[in-house]
């Protein structure tokens, strides 16, 4: 009780920390790049741009790049925050739940049978495959009763088969899959504001969305029976939310690729600091996956300079540790 | 006392018709020159071919995503039976072409050596990652391998000829130089000790990139490209691909690329400069480099500009 009274104190502090490192976060990744351009400067170039050269990569190189890891970050952990709520289960995120292979999937069968497909359409053909492998983990185990373990277990093997058949097109298709620009360990690198302004109105309705579903994932989270009793309709809702939450995830794949573990480890550091409340949770976990994707980006700038590291591999060395530790600690 | 003196004599001769062969993982020591040999890379297509033996299998094949032979050695290496891919070469098909020595690139196959090894005995050379002089060297002791090194000395001979030749093109007052291969999804810079950018720095043009980690070739992004800002770009490109400088023409930084401002970015074909490097590919390099106007820092002719 004093814990939750504590943290019910705390709670406007805490926000305005994360919102605060998500700006930080921000002004770091613009900052770091193989031109060495003072922070000062950077930041100046960011509200007074002017004719240099140096402006010129501020504003059509870094801003670009760090504002498309900022919205994939936040989809991803508020997308993962979702998912947790929904399934019921602290190890789900959209990797684990088929999303993102199945959203990477799409995308690939778009390049090789569907070459020169505009930007946009790749969002959504992104979230289509992501909404047919939800759809799929959905319909293997509502026929068999909708409990969160199998949800999982349908997800992992969904994604796996997913996972699968998208190597199988890469292998077959090499010539053609080499030059797509989705690499399947995740990265950052060459992004651009046409992929920025290509996912922007898909995953900013979407994360308002979130937050205004957050009451919802609430009782959800509480199970279906006490939901039902609540009032709230478990169907619809159950729907609504897993179709905004794999939006995310869709967006996220389209131009980023698929960057695992980060939808897990997000909301897990959103309800230590916060507490269960997905009213709370689901806002925080975008601003920490934002904030934990941009300083993985700039450290897969840093770790073998000049060349670049994907980010997705670098998040993965990070998430899949702290995935093992969750797993263990429930035994 | 004549025994021995016939059995000393015999080991003399002996020794005399051993064929050493001095590679990354050692010496091979032969009995004889072999005329069975297996190309794993196509720096050892050409250059075999270049010294008229046709190798009884080469990995010519597109499996993994190869782009297959480069175009200028199609026509050669025609009658060449393909045994893979250069990264997925097929055990089984080297086996059926029963070679005596396998030729493998020391850094590409590292790991597949081992299994080869138990096919026939291995030469593994640096030719991926090796220098203009690293292959010139192997095209002596490939020649050696196969009874024919007065003939790759003569190949040597005619190419110093040539570089002399093309050197007398070359404007000393030239800046540096950037040479890059552009793929769809990366450009990757060829340093100063890469084999096109030890062969340009040999015709006496300077190279902006040194290896960087212990890389002789490393990717760049458009930020890069600015930081180093070359005054002459080179393009490696494939006609049949859309390279990611092809987008980086479109942000306003490419304009300020001072060899943009200056005219002077050329453009080759992929896989004729940066696939091949044997002593036919050297040729046609050469041809090119005096007909694109590159040695002499003159505006690419038409054929050789990188058009946006």
């Amino acid at each position: 009780m004093t814990l939750s009274l504590r943290r019910t104190q705390t709670l406007p502090l805490v926000f305005v920390l994360a919102a605060g490192l998500a700006v930080f976060s921000l002004l770091l990744a613009i900052s770091v790049g193989a031109v060495d351009i003072p922070l000062g400067e950077v930041w100046r170039l960011l509200f007074w741009p002017d004719d240099s050269n140096s402006s010129l990569i501020v504003h059509t190189l870094r801003l670009p790049r760090a504002l498309v890891a900022w919205l994939v970050g936040a989809a991803l952990g508020a997308s993962g925050a979702m998912m947790q709520g929904l399934t019921r289960n602290p190890l789900t995120e959209p990797g684990i739940l088929g999303v993102n292979a199945g959203a990477a999937l799409a995308l690939l069968v778009g390049v090789v049978f569907f070459p020169g497909l505009p930007a946009w359409a790749t969002v959504l053909l992104a979230a289509l495959g992501g909404v047919t492998a939800a759809a799929l983990v959905y319909g293997v185990t509502a026929a068999v009763s909708l409990t969160p373990v199998r949800l999982a277990l349908a997800g992992i093997a969904v994604g796996a088969m997913l996972g699968a058949t998208a190597t199988f097109l890469l292998i077959l298709f090499e010539e053609r899959t080499r030059g797509a620009f989705i690499n399947l360990s995740g990265s950052l690198a060459g992004r651009t504001w046409e992929h920025f302004w290509a996912i922007l109105p898909w995953a900013l309705p979407a994360l308002l969305l979130a937050v205004a579903l957050s009451q919802q994932v609430n009782l959800l989270s509480l199970g279906e029976d006490v939901a039902r009793s609540l009032g709230a309709r478990v169907g619809w809702v159950r729907l609504v939310a897993t179709g905004v939450a794999v939006l995310l995830a869709g967006a996220a794949v389209s131009v980023a690729g698929p960057i695992g573990f980060l939808g897990l480890i997000a909301p897990h550091l959103a309800r230590w600091l916060v507490g269960s409340d997905y009213r709370r949770v689901i806002p925080l976990s975008a601003l920490l996956g934002a904030s934990l994707l941009l300083l993985a980006d700039v450290a897969a700038r840093l770790v073998d300079r000049p060349l670049e590291t994907p980010v997705g591999i670098l998040v993965v060395a990070l998430g899949a540790p702290f995935f093992v530790y969750l797993a263990r600690r429930m035994g | 006392m004549k025994h021995v003196l016939a059995s000393v004599l015999i080991l003399f001769s002996l020794g005399l018709a051993q064929v050493q062969i001095p590679h990354q993982l050692g010496t091979l020591t032969l009995n004889a020159s072999v005329k069975r040999v297996v190309a794993l890379e196509y720096s050892f297509l050409d250059t075999l071919l270049a010294l008229g033996v046709s190798p009884v299998g080469a990995a010519t094949g597109t499996q993994g995503g190869d782009r297959g032979v480069p175009p200028y050695l199609r026509p050669r290496a025609a009658g060449v039976p393909s045994i893979g891919s250069r990264a997925q070469p097929s055990l089984e098909a080297i086996l059926a072409a029963r070679p005596q020595v396998i030729l493998a690139d020391a850094f590409v196959h590292k790991d597949l050596i081992p299994q080869l090894e138990r096919i026939a005995p291995v030469v593994a050379f640096p030719s991926r990652r090796g220098s203009f002089e690293d292959l010139n060297q192997q095209v002596l002791l490939i020649g050696r391998l196969v009874g024919r090194e007065a003939q790759a000395r003569q190949i040597l001979e005619d190419q110093e000829r040539l570089l002399q030749k093309a050197r007398a093109f070359t404007n000393p007052k030239a800046p540096l130089v950037l040479l890059g291969v552009a793929t769809p999804s990366s450009f990757t810079v060829h340093s100063s000790e890469s084999f096109i950018g030890s062969l340009v720095e040999r015709l006496g043009r300077k190279n902006l990139a040194k290896p960087q980690n212990n890389q002789t070739q490393y990717e760049l992004s458009l930020e890069g490209l600015a930081a180093l800002n070359p005054a002459t770009l080179v393009l490696f490109t494939a006609p049949d691909e859309t390279p990611i400088v092809q987008g980086w023409a479109k942000n306003p930084l490419w304009e300020r690329l001072e060899a943009v401002k200056r005219g002077r970015v050329y453009q080759f074909n992929r896989d004729n400069w940066t696939r091949g490097r044997g002593p036919q590919a050297t040729r046609l390099i050469l041809a090119e480099l005096i007909e694109s106007g590159l040695l002499a820092d003159q505006p690419p002719v038409s054929r050789y500009a990188f058009k946006p």
